[in-house]
């Protein structure tokens, strides 16, 4: 290596060591033992020798793929594995002839929980302050909900 | 599958193994794992414990497996692979910490595990994991591509997009810092 050449920066020196280390060609830090760049030195020589980077033999990486078309053989012929909610929302778990009147009985008892709970919004009252984002005109924000809950049973109720 | 790559040429370009993926070609899938199981298995070794390197390994490839139709080709193979391989780390040790297992393996599994490979070894492996998984993200990645993966600094550079200056000067930086984790 030529002066022209020689790394100066301590990036430039650092990375041209790690570079040789990597090689196999220097084992001891190269800088002054009382530089930083001594002590980075080090670093990635510890690095280097704690973590072994030897290939997979040809034979290990031959035994891992068929390993794994072996596992994927057996995942194939494995059902599906669904989620609680993907579960839940397919009915699966209630025998086919319920399903309606399942989903009618909750839409039902939703519809009921959401007249509740709007009952206040619903009664007139002389007073100015009660009820006045749902007065009785603006039935309309209930009986939206109620589709988009209908809408929301029949997407999550539907066949794939 | 077969575990036999022989019809296909060893030469084939990756875009052209992933075509003929996409066409059917299981065989295909054989050769781009062959190619790549030596990058991906390195990286997943810096991170992971010794006993799970396999297991993590092969979830990268059932998950490269999986979703390769719909790979488009923005980036390259080796690109997506190597993110994908992160994404499975990620997700092991997601997996790892809601069993509220530590994030790395205790220094008990340090003996026993790879031939030829000293407990004290294993201990030091285990001390700079912990070190590397401590560290910023850029700061991991740069130590994997010269470490694990072999990448020369002009390759990171391109990879990174960055001047090969910036990514020496990142390079330093990420060894200092992984020497005051281990300091610590």
């Amino acid at each position: 290596m030529t002066n022209h050449n020689r790394p100066t920066s301590p990036d430039e020196k650092l990375s041209a060591f790690t570079d040789q280390a990597l090689k196999g060609e220097i084992q001891q830090p190269a800088s002054a033992s009382t530089d930083e760049l001594h002590s980075l030195e080090e670093t990635v020589l510890r690095l280097h020798k704690s973590m072994p980077n030897s290939a997979l033999e040809e034979s290990t990486k031959k035994e891992m793929l068929a390993r794994l078309n072996a596992r994927i053989r057996k995942e194939q012929h494995q059902p599906q594995k669904k989620t609680f909610w993907a579960r839940l929302f397919s009915l699966e778990w209630i025998q086919s002839q319920y399903r309606p009147q399942l989903i009618l009985a909750a839409g039902v008892l939703t519809a009921l929980i959401i007249a509740l709970a709007f009952f206040p919004a619903s009664v007139s009252d002389s007073s100015t302050t009660v009820g006045t984002a749902l007065k009785p005109g603006n039935h309309t924000f209930i009986i939206l909900g109620l589709i988009i809950l209908f809408c929301a049973l029949a997407w999550f109720t539907r066949k794939k | 599958m077969d575990t036999d790559s022989t019809t296909i040429p060893q030469e084939t370009s990756d875009e052209t193994l992933i075509q003929q993926f996409k066409s059917g070609n299981q065989e295909a899938f054989n050769l781009l794992y062959q190619r790549y199981i030596n990058n991906v298995y390195k990286r997943v070794r810096y991170v992971v414990p010794e006993s799970e390197v396999e297991d993590v390994t092969q979830e990268v490839f059932i998950a490269a497996l999986k979703s390769l139709h719909s790979f488009r080709g923005d980036a390259q193979f080796g690109t997506w692979l190597r993110t994908l391989t992160n994404h499975k780390v990620a997700e092991f040790y997601r997996k790892r910490s809601r069993k509220q297992e530590p994030r790395i393996a205790p220094l008990e599994d340090a003996f026993g595990y790879l031939e030829g490979s000293t407990s004290r070894m294993m201990e030091e492996r285990i001390y700079i994991q912990k070190a590397l998984s401590q560290l910023p993200e850029n700061y991991q990645e740069v130590i994997l591509l010269r470490f694990a993966e072999a990448l020369q600094f002009n390759e990171i550079a391109e990879l990174t997009h960055q001047n090969i200056e910036a990514t020496k000067s990142l390079f330093r930086r990420a060894i200092a810092a992984l020497r005051n984790q281990l300091d610590q």
